[in-house]
């Protein structure tokens, strides 16, 4: 693959961006942290450098004026405030359609980005006018007395990858020269003998001594494009720090051992603070290459199952261990695999702070979103489903279920309302769970529609949560009028489908006047998951496994007592099933002996019957392609070892469509 | 670049631009080229200096040193010289050691 610095430049430009948005946002309760409007003002003087350099003049052009205003709030001249996130979040949007339009986007509205431009030189002019007469904030008197010399130690070790990169030390102590009178030691100590050294490896380290006016910050910012990989100390020195040690570091030169100067650093008693700066090292690849490898690796798993059948039938002794070991490197490669696909949930959660701020706003609530579990991972594929579902569930708690401030202080409620987005482990799942302190779902209301709409009969004895679920049904909208924000005509029934389609599971629980919460069960991945293999008459099917509790046995007497009435007695307990053979209509006599598979589906249990369990599979899940997009009772297929097609049994499709059939007989 | 060794074998004189560009090849042919008999690097004819190239010269005379001898750099131009002070190279690290050795280049 050809390097492209440009596509490089996008793509950390995409991860900036996100972390400006993050930052913003916590910059929207007013409070002033050093460390996020230093993250803010390095982000913008990133995105402004990198896209200078390839050739991004509209990016780095308008940036530059976004970092000129936050180089004041650093400097204390400007306050933070919430308009000042708000234009921040706009100036971040703006460079997002800029940069998509690199990548064949829209382009920006005309005057769009010369009217953001005037805005903010607006605010900072008004900003600058109203803070005069304040009192400058009382951080870090010293540094920030203009025309007060500090000195300052910097350690600097670059990233060894600094001079294949591009990277010239010569410029970078010739900008730091540039901000005040400099004393600059190279350390060669490190560098190996011709036989051991690599040409383009960066061994030099620096010791710098600075007498400057500048700020730490500013310092920094000359180390900004280098940080990588590299180590940078930046420690102040008492003013009365004796030049002489200098001096004598220097006149020394090489005789001085690494651990002299450490100690020389460590003595330097009124050091004001030190912070090094450490990544770790990581390696970006586009997913669909990881998609490519995942693919690859599923055709692996087939093989090595074709091999295994192969072996155990003609093979002789001889194949039984390399076999065996196959196997067993197989799962662990594609475990391993999968593990590279998996993201954090917190990539989604960050786009949610985003809507919650900007629909709250829009609809004149205050609303905290607080989250839990960011870390948690999810298969990328799945995390790139979940958006859709997750936004509708919020854009839900915030329209229909959050009352307006006025309202809550009524209620005795603090009037900033809060949505819990959180994300856990449980076992095989993930169980994402969003939480508010609204008023909650009335159930009347619930009822009295659902009649209006003829899906239930008015005089239905349903329990409290039967009738929560009514409003995942299909065209269930109680909002009275529709709004932009949720009730586009879709429901529930949309977030439930999507759910379903990743072989999660939705549940909804509910507390008059204290709150609603959906909770969301997701699998880890959906490339490959352990299935149950069946047999109905010649065909083979899988069930995932996930969902399987037990099996069962059926006689045949047993089903003829019960008179055709599908439910079978499991540990005195009656659970339904549907026969798949009928369901299907797969030909062929039933066996006098039956399994049947009971499963667990949205807290029921239901049972499957099938004609033999055949035993676990490591299933590769296969899409069946565009022809057969239309039969939902089968999420997809997989290639057995003797190369034959199971279809894989999507369970909650077959409870619908059992459903279906079941309710001509009803009425 | 270019590097050329004189009749008695113990001096090296390199030559032209030295940047990261060739620093591969002077790797190389330092390698090549630096026998135990080796004692002075004439660098007099060097056009341009990198932090690479540099590193090598501090790589060629710590071979040189292992083995028991010194290595003299002599007749430093200008662009090396500008090199070593922009750096922060110590003196000690890559100079003549005195006239006497400059002249006798």
């Amino acid at each position: 693959m050809q390097y492209n610095p440009v596509q490089t430049f996008l793509q950390e430009a995409e991860e900036l961006l996100a972390g400006i948005e993050e930052s913003a946002l916590a910059l929207d309760t007013g409070e002033r942290s050093e460390e996020t409007i230093n993250q803010l003002f390095r982000a913008f003087h990133t995105i402004k450098g990198s896209g200078g350099m390839c050739g991004l003049d509209a990016v780095a052009g308008f940036t530059h004026h976004v970092e000129s205003l936050l180089a004041r709030v650093r400097e204390g001249t400007i306050q933070v405030s919430p308009r000042l996130a708000e234009l921040i979040l706009q100036s971040r949007d703006h460079i997002k359609t800029l940069l998509g339009v690199e990548q064949g986007g829209d382009e920006a509205p005309a005057g769009s980005g010369e009217a953001l431009i005037a805005a903010i030189d607006e605010f900072a002019r008004a900003e600058t006018a109203g803070g005069k007469n304040e009192v400058p904030s009382s951080q870090e008197p010293a540094e920030n007395i203009p025309g007060a010399e500090v000195a300052w130690r910097i350690r600097f070790r670059p990233n060894p990858a600094l001079l294949s990169c591009g990277g010239n030390p010569v410029a970078l102590l010739n900008e730091l020269r540039s901000l005040g009178s400099c004393e600059v030691t190279a350390h060669a100590e490190e560098v190996p003998a011709l036989d051991a050294i690599q040409p383009d490896v960066c061994y030099f380290w620096w010791t710098v001594t600075l007498r400057t006016a500048a700020s730490e910050n500013a310092i920094r910012d000359v180390f900004i494009f280098v940080e990588d990989g590299a180590n940078l100390e930046i420690e102040g020195l008492a003013d009365e720090t004796p030049r002489e040690q200098t001096v004598e570091t220097k006149a020394a030169s090489l005789a001085i051992p690494a651990e002299t100067v450490e100690s020389i650093a460590n003595a330097a008693p009124t050091a004001i603070r030190q912070k090094s700066v450490a990544r770790e090292s990581t390696v970006r690849v586009p997913s669909e290459r990881l998609d490519h490898l995942v693919n690859l690796v599923g055709e692996l798993v087939m093989t090595q199952s074709r091999l295994a059948q192969a072996a155990s039938q003609n093979g002789g002794p001889e194949f039984t261990n390399p076999v065996q070991e196959l196997e067993r490197l197989v799962a662990e490669l594609r475990d391993d695999v999968l593990g590279i696909r998996m993201l954090p949930i917190g990539t989604l959660f960050g786009r949610f702070r985003r809507l919650v701020h900007d629909l709250s706003a829009q609809l004149g609530k205050e609303v905290d979103l607080v989250t839990e579990g960011a870390e948690t991972e999810l298969d990328k594929s799945i995390l790139d489903q979940l958006g859709e579902p997750l936004v509708h569930c919020l854009r839900n708690s915030l329209d229909h279920g959050i009352e307006s401030p006025a309202e809550r202080c009524q209620l005795g409620k603090p009037p900033r309302a809060t949505i819990r987005l959180a994300a856990a482990h449980t076992g095989s799942h993930v169980v994402i769970s969003i939480k508010d302190d609204g008023r909650g779902i009335d159930r009347a209301a619930v009822r009295n529609k659902a009649v209006e709409k003829q899906l239930i009969a008015r005089d239905a004895n349903m329990s409290d949560e039967e009738v929560l679920n009514l409003i995942l049904l299909p065209g269930f909208s109680t909002a009275r009028q529709v709004s932009n924000v949720s009730g586009r005509g879709v429901g529930m029934d949309v977030v439930k489908r999507a759910i379903d389609a990743l072989r999660g599971s939705l549940s909804l629980a509910s507390e008059d006047g204290k709150g609603a919460s959906v909770s969301i069960a997701l699998p880890l991945t959906l490339a490959i998951i352990d299935g149950l293999l069946v047999q109905v008459g010649d065909d083979r099917l899988i069930v995932p496994m996930a969902a399987v509790t037990e099996n069962v046995e059926l006689m045949r007497v047993e089903r003829e007592r019960k008179n055709g009435r599908n439910v079978i007695a499991v540990r005195g307990e009656l659970v339904p099933y549907v026969d798949l053979r009928k369901t299907f209509e797969l030909g062929g006599e039933s066996p006098a002996i039956e399994k049947v598979v009971i499963v667990q589906h949205g807290g029921d249990r239901f049972g499957m019957v099938v004609d033999r369990v055949l035993g676990t599979h490591q299933t590769v899940i296969q899409s069946l392609g565009r022809f057969y997009r239309k039969i939902d009772v089968v999420s997809g297929a997989t290639i057995m070892g003797d190369g034959r097609v199971a279809l894989i049994v999507d369970i909650a499709a077959i409870v619908r469509f059992a459903a279906r059939q079941c309710q001509p007989a009803r009425q | 670049m270019e590097i050329s060794k004189d009749e008695s074998g113990t001096v090296l004189k390199i030559q032209g631009s030295l940047d990261i560009g060739v620093a591969e090849e002077l790797h190389k042919t330092l390698l090549e080229s630096l026998d135990d008999r080796v004692r002075l690097m004439d660098l007099s004819a060097v056009d341009a200096c990198d932090t690479a190239a540099l590193q090598l010269l501090c790589a060629a005379r710590k071979t040189v040193e292992r083995q028991g001898n010194r290595l003299r750099f002599a007749g430093l131009s200008a662009a090396v010289a500008d090199s070593c002070a922009s750096l922060g190279l110590p003196v000690g690290e890559l100079a003549a050691e005195s006239e006497e050795e400059s002249r006798a280049v």
